[in-house]
């Protein structure tokens, strides 16, 4: 005889009667309906939503030539109202990685230069992550005129042999700032490599995500750690502390790993080699000066990095007929540096008070000539 | 098929659209057999072959659930019982479990010729299975063994037909990651006729939208945050800190998105899958996080280890060793690594440690909270909630660290090797050195824990799918599509795909 089923066993629904019956299949039927109209109502908010996002999109090609020119839109719109002031005087365009974004600040310089009745202006676009392969995309499009001066900054570890593969963000910016024959052209990464790059777009939506967590970072800072970190874009990252960590723990700042083992290579094929010559030819092309500005360093980098060899070979390669160079004279104090290449918020401050003088006693020529290596810089007092 | 992949959205239109045509005329048989076959079909679509594990689990559960309900003498019974449950367990732990052992007698060999035993080295790469881990093989496994369990108790008749016990085992929203639903449960919907209401509908299409938000906006943003911090052995104390706290919301975002999705897959086709997780994310003990968490998986651990092995009917000693084994199962039965040993481990550990050795001075500070009003009892209830969260954090170590080599160095560079590295935990500067997209995530953390504690207090999913709110609700579920299609779906794989 069978057992019977257990208490805990599954106790089966009561029978539903016709009227319920008849309710349900009519509700079944309002329910299906409505899905239909979810899926169609969520298929063209979809539509919508996307439009903005991906830049082969009708929205954001509209009015542009391709996509590439789509990302400069924003720098046109911002010189749109500034060409007036921009023709009145010259300019010297700072234009690098974040060796440069960390040692100038362009609203002190122009102050300083107004208030001495220098006829120059300064400009600066320093990279959060960039080099002077991504400096050229940059000078190309910059509305550069006659008369003007065009300053590029590099450091040693740019001119690695696997620059390109070491410096991850690189080939995300890429696609921003060099064209399609450009990065073609590029011998560093593999082919299939070179014809991603021109096919992929950037992808406008981390942008978006970035800038409102930015906003969400600062006030969570503000309240949690009395801390405010480097605002990237406002005040493009001038506020850097000086952090004694960075120095012990390996890997813990970016640009922080091994540099030495990798060797340095000035060659004509050498990425940022070809970025340091076009962004002169560029600058040559529209009439005005270029020079290198070559920044101090933490002394650990002095010694760490900076070995005889490469020293020499970047001695032998910047100086003439090459690249115009201007290196800034003086070991400077450790306490001045963010990390080993950037300066921190003193550093910045020292070196704009060197720097500021000679602006202002307008020793940089009305008229630079092509080929023009910049103004002979004095030694920083003190040092 | 992934939740977060282009084609399953396309996948999941077409399946409904048919579904609901075959659904017209009440042809329940129909309409199984094609869900049937989606299901199928959404399975095989990585790996085909698994198929065939998934068809011969079914048909011997099947055969064996009809023949426990036709026989009456208790050893037939209790053999073809075991048969199947053996059945199982075996296909679970040769496809799972087969090169962890293999790897671990490989190694156990080595260790023993370097200490000048008689036996020859191995190379352990040599005596690996080339196998192919089924996906969700753990998930189907525990519902077939749960069906015929039940059907072994008699607290269920066998299913009407085998489409409705197939599409049981392989139901498509919860075949890869769960939840494991109860044959009690799901078959009796599955067999009845077809029937959607349209408070279902909102109530899934709300569920699916909150699912592709936790996984897209949240875990698999905090996944491109520290997983390279898991790449390698960490060294820095606060960013081990904070990683191994994101990883805590990174693993409850994404398992939770994916049965929010399963369930409101479900709701949509008129299937009532139940919760799979209760606000587990800021609770107070260890105990009350595991009854929360996963509660479907818990609830079969319960009725199939833990009450069987006594429960709590004999004695303290034995009501915590069998907690004991039963969380070390659950680590063993998360993964073949020993990293997941460890985890099961712990955890049992913290739960026995919480209930048994609560110290005099916490029993004294819980007093005071008590006395002192609502206020302090506020306090002492999140100060136990975050040292909760601590203790989950650093036991998820195990979890997610790929090797010991890894777990180790976070133990190391949290608690630090010695006194000094351990003060720099107090230090200003070693905070600001941490990556600031580590500190990104955590406003993240901040509002996650924000929205889950309202919650407790306010049934916010409630309130949005009163009939009178549907104009908020349409706004309401715009605004998490914006927010999916803003961050991309990108088709990050679930955690619990592994499993």
């Amino acid at each position: 005889m069978r057992p019977p089923m257990s208490k805990t066993s599954w106790i089966p629904e009561p029978p539903r009667t016709e009227a319920e019956v008849v309710e349900a299949v009519t509700e079944n039927a309002r329910a299906v309906r409505l899905q239909a109209v979810l899926v169609v109502a969520a298929a063209l908010l979809y539509v919508l939503f996307t439009s903005p996002y991906d830049l082969d999109d009708s929205f954001t090609l509209y009015g542009r030539d391709n996509d590439v020119t789509g990302l400069f839109e924003r720098i046109d719109h911002e010189y749109v109202d500034d060409a007036e002031r921009l023709r009145a005087h010259p300019i010297i365009w700072i234009v690098g990685a974040s060796i440069v974004k960390q040692a100038f600040d362009e609203e002190v310089l122009n102050q300083a230069l107004a208030n001495a009745d220098s006829p120059w202006r300064v400009r600066k676009h320093g990279f959060a992550r960039g080099a002077p392969l991504l400096a050229a995309g940059m000078v190309d499009q910059l509305p550069i005129k006659p008369g003007d001066l065009v300053v590029g900054a590099a450091w040693f570890s740019n001119f690695r042999g696997d620059w390109l593969r070491d410096n991850d963000s690189a080939e995300a910016l890429i696609p921003f700032l060099l064209s399609c024959s450009e990065i073609l052209a590029l011998q560093d990464i593999l082919p299939q490599e070179r014809l991603e790059l021109c096919m992929s777009h950037p992808q406008t939506f981390f942008l978006i995500r970035d800038e409102w967590n930015r906003g969400m970072r600062r006030r969570w800072n503000e309240v949690a750690l009395g801390y405010d970190p480097p605002e990237v874009q406002q005040v493009p990252a001038l506020n850097r502390g000086t952090h004694p960590k960075r120095f012990t723990r390996e890997g813990g700042f970016r640009g922080g790993g091994p540099q030495v083992e990798e060797p340095l290579v000035f060659t004509e094929d050498q990425v940022n080699v070809i970025g340091l010559r076009r962004m002169r030819e560029r600058a040559l092309a529209a009439g005005a000066a270029f020079a290198v500005l070559e920044l101090p360093v933490h002394s650990a980098c002095e010694a760490e990095r900076m070995i005889p060899e490469a020293v020499a070979q970047w001695a032998a390669w910047s100086g003439p007929p090459g690249i115009p160079f201007t290196p800034v004279p003086g070991t400077w104090p450790d306490e001045l540096f963010f990390d080993y290449q950037h300066f921190n918020r003193a550093g910045r401050d020292v070196f704009l008070q060197w720097l500021l003088p000679t602006l202002v006693q307008d020793q940089l020529p009305a008229e630079t000539p092509p080929g023009w290596t910049g103004p002979a810089l004095p030694r920083p007092a003190g040092l | 098929m992934l939740f977060n992949s282009k084609v399953f959205i396309v996948f999941l239109v077409l399946v409904l659209l048919v579904h609901h045509l075959l659904g017209r005329g009440g042809k329940a048989n129909t309409r199984t057999w094609f869900l049937l076959g989606a299901s199928v079909f959404f399975y095989g679509w990585y790996h085909p072959p698994s198929v065939l594990l998934l068809l011969a689990s079914t048909v011997i559960c099947y055969v064996v659930g009809i023949k426990l309900w036709h026989e009456d003498d208790p050893a037939v019974r209790w053999r073809w019982a075991g048969f199947a449950i053996a059945f199982e367990l075996s296909c679970l732990c040769f496809f799972k479990y087969a090169n962890m052992a293999l790897t671990t007698v490989g190694q156990a060999r080595n260790a023993m010729a370097e200490a000048g035993l008689p036996v020859s080295p191995v190379e352990v790469q040599d005596l690996m299975l080339d196998v192919f881990l089924p996906v969700g093989i753990s998930f189907y496994v525990f519902k077939s063994i749960g069906y015929v369990v039940s059907l072994y108790k008699r607290e269920l008749p066998p299913a009407k037909s085998f489409q409705s016990y197939a599409l049981y085992v392989s139901y498509f929203p919860q075949l890869n990651a769960g939840p494991v639903e109860k044959a009690t449960h799901l078959l009796p919907q599955i067999e009845r006729e077809p029937y959607v209401r349209r408070e279902w509908v909102y109530e899934g299409v709300f569920l699916i939208l909150l699912g592709y938000i936790k996984k897209v906006v949240i875990a698999d943003w905090i996944a491109e945050i520290i997983d390279p911090f898991y790449a390698t052995p960490i060294e820095h104390g606060p960013t081990a800190v904070l990683v191994m706290f994101l990883f805590t919301l990174q693993i409850y975002a994404d398992f939770s998105a994916y049965s929010d999705i399963a369930i409101g897959i479900g709701r949509l086709m008129g299937y009532h899958i139940r919760p799979n997780f209760n606000l587990p994310f800021v609770v107070p003990s260890i105990s009350e996080r595991w009854r929360r968490w996963h509660i479907s998986m818990s609830v079969f651990f319960k009725e199939h280890i833990y009450i069987p092995l006594g429960g709590s009917r004999k004695g303290e000693v034995r009501t915590q060793l069998n907690v004991m084994l039963v969380m070390l199962f659950s680590g063993f039965w998360h993964g073949a690594s020993w990293n997941f040993v460890i985890w099961g481990l712990l955890n049992g550990v913290s739960m026995i440690g919480q209930k048994m050795l609560r110290p005099r001075g916490l029993r004294q500070l819980q007093g005071v909270a008590e006395r002192g009003g609502r206020v302090t009892k506020w306090l002492y209830y999140y100060l136990c909630c975050l040292v909760t969260y601590w203790m989950i954090s650093m036991i998820n170590i195990y979890f997610r660290s790929p090797n010991f080599e890894i777990s180790s160095s976070y133990v190391k560079a949290i608690f630090g090797s010695g006194l000094g590295q351990y003060t720099d935990m107090f230090t200003l500067a070693a905070w600001q050195a941490v990556d600031i997209q580590i500190y990104n995530g955590l406003n993240v953390l901040f509002w996650v824990v924000l929205a889950h504690e309202i919650q407790r207090w306010w049934d916010v999913q409630s309130w949005l799918l009163d009939p009178k709110r549907r104009g908020i609700w349409a706004v309401v579920c715009a605004a998490m599509l914006w927010s999916i299609v803003a961050f991309g779906v990108k088709g990050g794989q679930f955690i619990y795909f592994q499993f």
